[in-house]
């Protein structure tokens, strides 16, 4: 059976009834995309590295009793998006902002653009990823799992823990936010 | 809001602009679909700002993150490591090896006696060779080639990347030095600032209380008044 073929609902029971296999092939599907989530949460490799592992190791310890009301995706996307916030308290308001907007400007070598891609098109992901670590923590949850991680409207509602009408007020605005800040900046 | 709670309403403005995330991403059941569009081809303002987010849309897709699938462990595990003292210890081991392989390449001969480490450099002269055959010290082509055989490829390439590591902590390092002095500058000339202020206006407001005793005051100190009654 081919990897894209196994659902991770599939997964999941598999890795409750005792086989450890599963659990790394959920880990190699999904470790990437949590990643990605936390590091645009967050613009800081670092901590998306230490979130990352963190959301892995929660999923290990915490899948023993997934009951599975939603989907393993949704389930770990909030995992993530729980820990950032967590780490965010942690660090402060004011490092945080010092941190984001220095390392956002260096650009990580993991984060960059690739180096076939131009100078100009350089410069635009760093001015995007300043553009969204910008945002308000809610609107930057809410753009980051719609557009970054390709969510559903509900899935991101479920995994932010607001309603629906609230998810789609935050995207309304977070793209006016973005707009200003992109093309009059 | 309200015209959205109500089907056969048309949606004004403010529900619209709500909505158009969801028209974006095609998310909208058909009737509010069908509501939305409805409203667009009357609205010039609301049709301006869905070609806005397209366009923001478009701008978002510049930021792309490489997705580090199986790396992530290998760099967290190279980076949690303890500074305090696995560093300094990697590092003097590999300078051991490295200093071992190049006083081994220069001829160099170390020995202990009588509580004291005599290092000769240089190959051995004629005499020497004559004094102390090669046959005088058996396992040292042996040793000699366990050394070659360890600093292969795969030592090199531990080497290389302990070297990178440590210039990438150190690279790391600096630049969160450099952002926290930075901070700590910008709090310092804030800091400052709000003193300098502080005591201008305490200055000034001594000012005003010298003058304000100068003129004033003698005139209306109780013992003056006093004073004065005596006077009269």
């Amino acid at each position: 059976m081919r990897e894209m073929d196994v659902t991770d609902a599939e997964l999941v029971g598999r890795f409750q009834r005792g086989d450890r296999e599963a659990f790394a092939r959920l880990t190699a599907r999904w470790q990437g995309r949590a990643y990605a989530l936390a590091y645009r949460l967050t613009v800081d490799a670092d901590e998306a590295d230490d979130i990352t592992q963190s959301a892995m190791l929660r999923a290990y310890q915490g899948l023993a009793g997934f009951n599975g009301r939603s989907s393993f995706s949704t389930w770990l996307h909030r995992v993530v998006v729980n820990l950032c916030r967590d780490r965010k308290r942690a660090l402060g308001r004011r490092e945080n902002t010092l941190r984001i907007v220095s390392e956002s400007r260096q650009s990580p070598s993991h984060a960059a653009p690739a180096p076939q891609d131009s100078g100009e098109r350089a410069d635009m992901s760093g001015t995007v990823a300043r553009a969204v670590a910008a945002l308000p923590e809610d609107m930057r949850e809410a753009v980051v799992l719609k557009y970054y991680q390709g969510l559903k409207l509900v899935e991101v509602a479920e995994i932010v823990e607001a309603p629906l009408s609230t998810v789609k007020s935050r995207l309304a605005r977070g793209l006016v936010l973005l707009r200003e800040a992109l093309e009059n900046p | 809001m309200m015209t959205s709670k109500t089907p056969s309403e048309p949606l004004d403005c403010e529900s619209t602009l709500v909505e158009l995330p969801a028209l974006l991403s095609d998310e909208l059941d058909r009737p509010m679909k069908h509501r939305v569009e409805a409203h667009l081809t009357t609205c010039s303002a609301c049709r301006d700002e869905l070609e806005g987010h397209r366009r923001t849309l478009g701008h978002l897709k510049a930021w792309t993150v490489e997705s580090p699938a199986g790396e992530i462990h290998k760099r967290s595990v190279r980076r949690r490591r303890p500074a305090a003292w696995y560093r300094p210890a990697m590092a003097g081991v590999a300078a051991a090896l490295l200093a071992f392989v190049v006083l081994g390449a220069v001829g160099a001969d170390a020995k202990w006696a009588d509580g004291q480490l005599t290092l000769t450099l240089g190959r051995p002269t004629d005499d020497q060779s004559r004094s102390e055959p090669a046959t005088a010290e058996p396992w040292a082509p042996a040793i000699r080639e366990a050394v070659d055989e360890l600093f292969d490829d795969r030592m090199a390439e531990l080497l290389v990347a302990l070297e990178e590591d440590l210039a990438n902590f150190d690279q790391r390092h600096e630049q969160r030095r450099l952002i926290l002095a930075g901070a700590v500058d910008r709090q310092r000339n804030t800091d400052w600032q709000r003193v300098k202020t502080a005591m201008e206006v305490l200055f000034v407001r001594q000012d005003a209380m010298t003058h304000w005793m100068t003129e004033f005051a003698p005139l209306e100190a109780p013992g003056n008044l006093d004073d004065r009654k005596e006077q009269s």
